[in-house]
């Protein structure tokens, strides 16, 4: 076997002749260069994209102005309190890693496992994980109380010879996050250099041409290079398939190594990785449901690609409720009353109503993809995806916060109420993420040209060779 | 850039700091005034060369003898380094503070000639070094920047800044023409003071001024005890008690352990009788309105209205009169029917109180009418407690009238223009003094009116001369002591400002030299050991004689009218009259029972509450004829129905920046109930008042249960306390010592991997006895003070983010009408398996070899992941810097002489905790290194320990056999909360043993 891609013909096979295709439409090779480079090769973008965008900058503006309000005021600007001494700086860092993981999931897992649909979506789907790992990455960088010496979480060597403490769950987030974050970026990237090439040979302008020309790292299109490529990239999946199971383990780390009833239970790197990929689905079909309709390449992201995400949903959907209930049947079982007074109280105490808004989005919202009409209706999808988005930023709402509020000695337990900063700089990065995301469709190929002409019909014509 | 033209030729300064002082421009003078007041040009700016040198003898004199007038090195450094003395070593000075006419004994811990810490003295036979909240917090009342640094004399809207030299001719022409008339228009208007040297220099104005009249009066005062006793024995007595010789007490709505003036010295003597292992144990009933932390310590409490403790007692005389208790007079009660609750209680009471006999005793609170006094005494007397539980001391304070007849007599003479002189010293009667007097007009009224005061409050507001006060620390003084022995106050600083205290202006008044030491002096009788009675901080043998006189028959009285709803008025236990309002960690300090901090509130019963339709934090207004205040509501349990308590010494208007201030715009902390006080009333309570509900909330700051806890919450509450605090009654004890060691069961705790042992070396560890704590809050305030930990302020506290080290967690539990109160002072337990210690990612918390939770705050970056992992919630995070103030403005630079050098003050940003005072483990090791011996156990005490007045924490090396925390933590009473985690915590509780009477039980 040369290449997955490539020369998998008989499953290739397979899809052309038995199956719908799943690029649609009578396409050419050229036909598919057009659209995708026809988007970002445009002199100027709509005024919609430019409204829009103008738009996400002032909330990625008004993230990094309560940033360095954060830097000069300190943390207390936030709602955070004893006992909630984490508390949205920590659910968006969880919120934002777990819609990450889709990218990673459709880039790699479904590569190795020979999910051809995926090439439409990929690219998609691997910016996004950038720029959640962005968004991310953020929260833990200014949560801490000094962030000026937040660099103190890295084992540089220093003249004290102090090293930072290994057994600590959170320098094992360091490394999960900054190996995932490094890992996703070269695996985007790599994946982008033919289709930066072609952008390079269409450019009109000198500085297109440099630009792109620079990033196409001298790709010329020939065989040994694509021999390469194809190996590297097999590589690479084969490096971020670990990455996907193990980036989330180690952040529900994070809570499970703790001895915080609510937090401490065995079954939350599985229950946490499952809810990564729902999440990350939900927010791979918000984002691609209005993007191919308003950049026209609905022919190459079909409804079928977008039924097959749903499906996903619909799965991990289901795993994630059956994780919410095992984890009631535990701490009943378990016969800890620390703990079994923390879930009943996330269920009827004070934050019940997180706690059944999350129900309500993650268990019950994508049920309705049982379906077949709602799984391809793309208004439906995008409702259950908005759905599950809320859900799953509730659901890490509901561990961190409502664990925290009441655990051991009720003299301590508290309330917490956000603060106008807190909303704020969510908002913020919402903000980011999107801008980073339109300046992704205004200048990069958003579909992976290369892969999709590898699994157009014409593609193997021939037939075997 | 200033001009370079002198503006004087005067000043021929040949250096210069500044061009602008080069030029002697006006910004630089009004620089140099603010940044040291003392330089203030319109203070005294006669400082020539013969007084320096005057005041520099005097200083070295004084710093051999008594070591009080060190700040002066800072002038100039030591030629010769006096005897004895280590620089960065501090030195501990016996003092004394004065507080309602009662002082107590204090020892001050002087770093480089400022005073940081204020302790009790351990010398001291009556608190063996406890204290109350007010002594620690003390301190920070001498470093408040808004102190009063300067006089001034108000002409109409003018304020005209004065030196005192103006102020002491003004006083002289005002003495020379009152002399004309043998000063009958001057009025003296003081402090309770049970000062020697005070009554010497009244004596010798009087004997100057035949007519002067030197009116006494204290807001909170035990005058109504004094005519009680009067009654009784025919002259002024003082009771004093002896708790660990009773077997029964009885506190009629007496905070007997709390706001007493003998409350450390009970806290105590009942500690002492509340140890299972050591015999038996003492039972106390309390009969009150509101929840006292004496009714929350007691076996039986009832509630009742504080208009009906009058009925009670007579009930109960009655009741022992017919047990064939003799000497109880002959009238039998025919009052008012109680319920049967109240009836079985009287009944209970008088059959315990027969068997005790001797060891039998009733008290009475301050707030009670004399007539109540007089008939517990009288019971006391009849039960052959005399002598034994209680002995009364002759007190010589002449014949003055009680403190609020007084002052009626004062507003009747400024009413009728008699009054051309009126000098205030110390007080704050316009904002204290029952409303209707209206004092504050009258004071206006008065053609020379001058005040002493530490602050510029409301009464120095309305006088025409303002003159600022020494602090307590800054000057000698005197004063009787609980005991009535003479207590020595020495000064350990400088006054801060250019200030006089009491004793001097008297002295001015005569005519005569200021210096409160002379005075002091004057009045010590006893010859030849002044030095050792000043190092003691007790006159030796100065106690008050035991009177030993006959008790007169008591006519009845006429029945207190009970009369709908009460509002019963109490100190409070943080701002005590209003005297401590600006006092931040008194204000920060969380009631005993309602956690409530930076306000008082209205406290009504769960009953009631629901009848007016109100819960916690609804506005209420509280009418009484045409009088009314409007303030929060606070729901408490326990509060008896029909009474509505609230505590006194908030609303000020002129406190300062902390405790509010209109002319700044600083809201004042709390509601003033002044307006409800009345002249006419003998007691501190008031009948048939009316409450409206007013449709708006008040945002109350509490530091446990900001939030109404809801059922699911309450039930977990429910489940879990039992395991938390564990108790039992005194039965249950003897029948299995060790029950607290099985209320939870857990698998073995066993280890994955080899843990550290701790085996050698020492092994600290604390013992805190849940039996002894009574919730009072000292220690928290010790610990604020020696370990820097800042103010966060209202708004910080309903957010969840005050910084206290040591923190009292009270539980109710039962009935939430007549609950059961229970404390637990939470302070980290430094578990051996630290749980915070292990999530660090910076290892900025980390064990060292003897066990103790460090906190590295250089390597901390707040991460806040240990606060989070830690199951007792002991941590403590910088979210803001809370010095901020102190490191910018240059008003609050005062402040940073309070900080103890010895703890580093936290930034912003990193986690904070208890680290069982390491500073003073290390100060004492260092000590018994250098002099080659070990340990001795005992010698170091934490700071809440030291402080704590019932001796509840034991602190020691538990490698060292012999140390009494070791012992404690062998005690069949200890166990570890939260033990089951595995986590070894090196603090263990000693269960909480109840002693109720079998024939109550049901009800108790």
């Amino acid at each position: 076997m040369n290449t997955v891609a490539l020369n998998s013909h008989a499953s290739a096979l397979l899809e052309a002749t038995e199956r719908p295709h799943l690029v649609q439409g009578e396409q050419t090779f050229s036909a598919v260069t057009e659209t995708v480079c026809g988007i970002a090769e445009r002199p100027t973008a709509p005024p919609g994209f430019w409204w829009l965008f103008g738009f996400t900058a002032c909330l990625t503006g008004l993230l990094f102005t309560l940033i360095g309000y954060l830097i000069v005021t300190g943390v207390g600007v936030w709602g955070n309190r004893s006992p909630v001494f984490w508390a949205w700086d920590i659910v968006n860092f969880v919120f934002w890693v777990g819609i990450g993981h889709a990218g990673t999931l459709i880039s790699a897992i479904l590569f190795l496992l020979r999910q051809k649909w995926r090439t439409s979506i990929n690219r998609f789907a691997e910016a996004m994980t950038i720029f959640a790992v962005i968004c991310a990455a953020l929260f833990p960088g200014v949560h801490v109380g000094r962030i000026w010496l937040a660099y103190w979480l890295f084992p540089l060597p220093n003249q004290m010879s102090m090293w930072p403490n290994f057994r600590s769950p959170l320098l094992w987030d360091v490394f999960a996050v900054g190996t995932y974050a490094s890992v996703s970026l070269l695996f985007w990237y790599m994946g982008m250099i033919p289709d930066l090439a072609t952008f390079r040979d269409r450019a009109k302008t000198h500085t297109k041409k440099f630009v792109y020309g620079i990033f196409a790292l001298g790709w010329r299109g020939s065989n040994r290079q694509w021999h390469r490529y194809e190996r590297a990239y097999l590589l690479l999946a084969a490096i971020s398939t670990p990455l996907v199971l193990s980036v989330h383990s180690v952040v529900s780390f994070d809570f499970a190594v703790s001895q915080v009833p609510g937090w401490h239970t065995t079954i939350f790197p599985p229950y946490f990785v499952a809810g990564a990929i729902f999440g990350g689905f939900a927010m791979v079909i918000l984002l691609v449901v209005p993007a191919r309709a308003y950049f026209g390449f609905k022919h190459l992201v079909t409804t079928r690609h977008l039924e097959n995400m749903n499906k996903v949903i619909l799965a991990t959907g289901c795993m994630v409720g059956y994780a919410y209930a095992v984890e009631f049947f535990v701490a009943w079982y378990g016969g800890n009353g620390y703990e079994r007074f923390a879930f009943m109280n996330r269920a009827l105490g004070p934050y019940a109503w997180a706690y059944w808004i999350m129900i309500s989005c993650n268990v019950i919202s994508p049920q309705l993809f049982w379906s077949r009409r709602a799984r391809t209706s793309p208004i439906m999808m995008w409702i259950v995806g908005l759905f599950v988005t809320i859900g799953m930023w509730f659901e890490r709402f509901v561990i961190v916060v409502t664990s925290l509020s009441r655990d051991y000695l009720p003299g301590s337990w508290g309330y917490f109420e956000p603060t106008l900063v807190d909303f704020g700089m969510f908002a913020g990065s919402c903000g980011l993420f999107l801008t980073l995301f339109l300046l992704f469709c205004r200048f990069l190929p958003m579909i992976a040209m290369a892969e999709v002409k590898a699994i157009m019909p014409q593609a193997h014509a021939h037939g075997d060779h | 850039m200033p001009s370079l033209n002198k503006k004087s030729d005067s000043s021929n300064k040949a250096y210069w700091r500044s061009l602008s002082e080069f030029a002697d421009e006006p910004e630089f003078q009004d620089f140099l005034a603010r940044e040291f007041p003392s330089s203030d040009p319109s203070s005294p700016g006669t400082f020539d060369r013969r007084r320096f040198i005057q005041l520099m003898g005097a200083s070295l004199a004084l710093a051999s003898g008594t070591a009080c007038r060190w700040p002066e090195e800072k002038i100039l450094p030591f030629a010769r380094t006096p005897a004895g003395y280590v620089h960065g070593v501090p030195k501990r000075y016996a003092t004394a503070s004065h507080m309602g006419g009662v002082a107590s004994s204090l020892v001050a811990t002087v770093y480089e000639g400022r005073p940081v810490k204020i302790e009790g003295n351990p010398s001291d036979p009556l608190t063996g070094g406890g204290t109350d909240a007010y002594a620690q917090a003390s301190i920070l009342g001498m470093y408040d920047p808004d102190r009063s640094r300067t006089l001034h004399e108000r002409r109409g809207n003018n304020v005209v800044a004065k030196t005192w030299q103006d102020f002491r001719e003004a006083l002289k022409l005002q003495m020379l023409t009152a002399s004309a008339d043998a000063g009958a228009g001057v009025r003296l208007l003081v402090e309770a003071s049970s000062s020697p040297a005070r009554a010497d220099l009244l004596q010798r104005l009087k004997a100057k001024y035949a007519k002067l009249q030197v009116v006494e009066y204290e807001s909170i005062s035990w005058d109504n005890q004094r005519a009680g006793l009067k009654r009784l024995f025919g002259r002024s007595v003082q009771p004093i008690y002896a708790l660990n010789k009773a077997d029964t007490i009885l506190c009629l709505d007496d905070d007997l352990l709390a706001l007493h003036p003998g409350g450390v010295a009970h806290s105590v003597q009942f500690a002492s009788r509340r140890k299972p292992e050591s015999g038996g144990m003492v039972r106390l009933y309390a009969v009150e309105s509101r929840v006292s932390q004496t009714g929350a310590a007691a076996d039986h409490r009832l509630q009742l209205k504080s208009a009906k403790i009058q009925d009670f007692v007579l009930a109960l005389r009655s009741e022992l009169g017919k047990l064939g208790v003799a000497g109880l007079g002959t009238g039998s009660f025919s009052g008012t029917k109680f319920d049967a609750p109240t009836e079985k209680m009287i009944k209970v009471l008088a059959k315990e109180l027969n068997v005790s006999k001797a060891k039998a005793l009733i008290t009475v609170g301050a707030g009670q009418p004399s007539y109540v006094h007089a008939v517990a005494h009288q019971i006391n007397v009849a039960l052959g407690a005399r002598g034994n539980t209680v002995s009364y001391h002759a007190v010589d304070d002449g014949d003055r009238p009680s403190h609020r007849e007084a002052l009626i007599a004062l507003a009747k003479d400024m009413d009728a223009s008699l009054v051309k002189t009126l000098i205030i010293v110390g007080g704050n009667p316009v904002y204290d003094a029952p409303a209707d007097l209206g004092l504050g007009n009258l004071i206006k009224s008065v053609p020379f009116a001058a005040r002493l005061g530490i602050y510029e409050d409301e009464t120095s507001a309305l006088c025409g001369w303002h003159v600022p006060r020494s602090h307590e620390l800054e000057a000698w003084g005197d004063g009787r002591g609980y005991d009535g022995s003479v207590l020595l106050a020495q000064p350990t600083i400088n006054p801060l400002y250019d200030t006089k205290n009491d004793l001097e202006i008297l002295q001015m008044m005569l005519g005569e030299a200021e210096s409160s030491e002379t005075a002091v002096r004057a009045a010590f009788k006893t010859p030849g050991d002044w030095r050792k009675s000043v190092h003691d901080g007790r006159v030796a043998n100065s106690a008050l004689a035991v009177f030993t006189g006959p008790v007169s028959e008591l006519p009845a009285e006429q029945a207190v009218v009970a009369d709908g709803m009460e509002l019963a008025l109490f100190p409070s236990s943080s701002v005590y009259d209003g005297r401590f309002a600006n006092n931040g960690w008194l204000q920060e300090l969380p009631d005993f029972a309602t956690k409530m901090v930076w306000d008082n509130a209205a406290l009504m019963a769960v009953a009631t509450a629901a009848e007016l339709h109100v819960k916690s934090g609804d506005m209420v207004r509280i009418k009484r004829g045409d009088r009314k205040i409007d303030m929060p509501v606070y729901v408490m349990p326990g509060q008896c129905p029909g009474s509505i308590a609230v505590a006194r010494g908030y609303g000020r208007t002129h406190a300062g920046h902390i405790g509010g201030l209109k002319s700044a715009d600083v809201a004042s902390a709390g509601f003033d109930v002044g307006p409800m006080v009345v002249s006419a009333v003998e007691g501190n309570f008031f009948g048939g008042i009316t409450i409206e509900k007013l449709g708006k909330t008040y945002p109350i700051a509490t530091t446990q249960d900001q939030f109404a806890i809801d059922t699911v919450g309450q039930k977990g509450i429910a489940e879990r306390v039992g395991e938390l605090i564990r108790s039992a009654t005194l039965d249950e004890y003897r029948k299995q010592p060790d029950f607290a060691q099985h209320k939870v069961h857990h698998p073995p705790l066993t280890s994955l991997w080899n843990e550290h042992k701790y085996d050698e070396g020492h092994r600290w560890g604390m013992a805190i006895d849940l039996n002894a704590c009574t919730g009072c809050g000292t220690c928290v305030v010790a610990c604020q003070a020696e370990n820097n930990i800042p103010v966060v302020g209202k708004e910080r506290v309903m957010q969840g983010r005050v910084m206290h080290w040591i923190r009292i967690d009270r539980y109710f539990a039962g009935d939430p009408t007549d609950p059961r109160i229970v404390h637990q002072p939470v302070t980290c337990m430094h578990c051996e398996l630290a749980p915070c210690e292990q999530v660090c990612p910076v290892a900025a918390t980390v064990h060292s070899a003897e066990g103790l939770s460090d906190m590295a705050y250089n390597r901390c970056i707040g991460t806040r992941y240990c606060a989070n992992n830690c199951p007792y919630k002991v941590r403590r995070f910088n979210y803001f810097n809370y010095n901020k103030k102190i490191d910018n403005d240059p008003k609050h630079a005062v402040e940073r002489l309070k900080f103890n050098p010895e703890v580093t003050v936290r930034h912003r940003g990193v986690m904070e905790k208890c680290s069982f005072c390491v500073q003073r483990i290390r100060n004492v090791s260092t000590v018994a290194k250098t002099e080659r011996r070990a340990l001795i156990d005992g010698d170091i005490k934490t700071a809440c320990q030291q402080a704590c007045p019932s001796g509840a924490i034991s602190f020691g090396d538990l490698n060292d056999p012999k140390s009494v925390v070791r012992a404690d933590h062998g005690n069949a009473r200890a166990y570890a909360m939260l033990g089951e985690l595995n986590i070894k915590p090196r603090t263990r509780f000693l269960a909480k043993i109840t002693n109720p009477n079998p024939e109550l039980n049901g009800d108790g």
